[in-house]
């Protein structure tokens, strides 16, 4: 299996961002906050799996920023096997421990998107990796903001969580497989 | 597979009780810092019922892979004057033929416990984020508790999101 990762591709779905960091990552401005996206890297990869990682930032001017680390696991076919995620907060102290979201253990009901794919011509090939980025984007949303909520009043630091709901599906978009 | 901002706020301003401010320029769009002409900072603020003011920012969007489906995410202030504005986060999803297939929101109150809904994918999916968020807004937030306005937080996300079904364009 021949994995590859589109740095361009993943830049690109980041509307109006700037390069940054000597050229390590980009930043953009949304919903009245700046944030920082380091570029994705290959952390390991197996016979059966790839291992890749992201880091973001909240960025928060006079304060120290908010960080999370993002460990993405791809299978051959570069559909989105597991996410896991770091949280710590700048300054308070707040933080979430490594925790680990695994989309086969995931059941909403997804006949809502599901249902659209047949009418829509979307192929089954597509179809399946993208049920599984839809779990797990739901899913890590739902239980970052059950915490991060109760952490400051905070706008910016709100909004860290679509973005990083965002990355996750920006970087399956990103990954490709050659057999 | 896009979004028509323009559509998004005139569909919000059709509501009988949303009023868009200055609708007639940019379909309602300004930008929120005069120094800053990233896209982005473009907003839309409105009254519901008069007398209470809210702020969309311009929603934020992901194609997934092969036009499968569109993830549509916004912050929402309730602007309270002197107080700390309020803010709801929505964070939804299209399926490929524009139905909305999946919504959940979060709201926080400067003082007060947060707000959360339950990841919603069946029924209709805005009026239950709209009964969810209203089982937990409580009937007075005394003084300087904009009562009135955090009480019209639940219509305000249901007519986003409703607004938002009519934005999206194959």
């Amino acid at each position: 299996m021949q994995f590859s990762f589109s740095k361009s591709n993943f830049r690109a779905q980041y509307p109006g961002a700037e390069v940054a960091k000597d050229g390590d990552a980009i930043e953009y401005k949304v919903e009245d906050s700046n944030y920082r996206i380091y570029d994705p890297s290959i952390k390991s990869k197996t016979s059966s799996t790839v291992t890749m990682e992201v880091k973001l930032d909240h960025i928060r001017g006079g304060a120290t920023d908010d960080h999370v680390d993002l460990t993405v696991v791809y299978d051959t076919q570069a559909h989105l096997v597991s996410v896991s995620y770091e949280w710590e907060a700048g300054n308070d102290g707040y933080q979430i421990p490594e925790t680990l979201i695994t989309a086969v253990d995931i059941a909403f009901d997804v006949a809502g998107l599901v249902g659209a794919f047949e009418t829509a011509g979307i192929s089954e090939e597509v179809a399946e990796g993208t049920k599984e980025v839809f779990d797990v984007c739901c899913k890590a949303f739902n239980d970052i903001s059950k915490v991060v909520v109760k952490w400051s009043d905070n706008g910016g630091r709100m909004y860290f969580i679509p973005v990083v709901c965002h990355t996750i599906i920006r970087l399956s978009n990103s990954v490709s497989v050659t057999q | 597979m896009t979004f028509d901002y323009n559509a998004f706020s005139t569909t919000l301003d059709n509501y009988s009780n949303v009023d868009v401010k200055h609708a007639s320029t940019n379909h309602g769009w300004f930008q929120k810092d005069s120094d800053d002409n990233s896209e982005f900072d473009l907003v839309v603020e409105y009254s519901y019922d008069d007398d209470y003011n809210y702020r969309t920012w311009r929603q934020e969007l992901t194609v997934m892979e092969g036009n499968a489906a569109l993830f549509v995410s916004t912050k929402i202030d309730h602007i309270r004057g002197e107080n700390l504005d309020d803010h709801l986060i929505l964070m939804s999803c299209f399926n490929a033929n524009g139905e909305l297939c999946y919504a959940q929101a979060f709201v926080q109150m400067k003082n007060e416990d947060p707000i959360h809904t339950d990841v919603v994918t069946t029924g209709d999916i805005a009026d239950e984020i709209h009964d969810q968020l209203e089982d937990k807004i409580k009937d007075d937030y005394g003084i300087n508790g904009s009562t009135e306005g955090r009480q019209r937080i639940p219509h305000i996300a249901k007519v986003n999101l409703y607004s938002m079904v009519a934005a999206f364009k194959k």
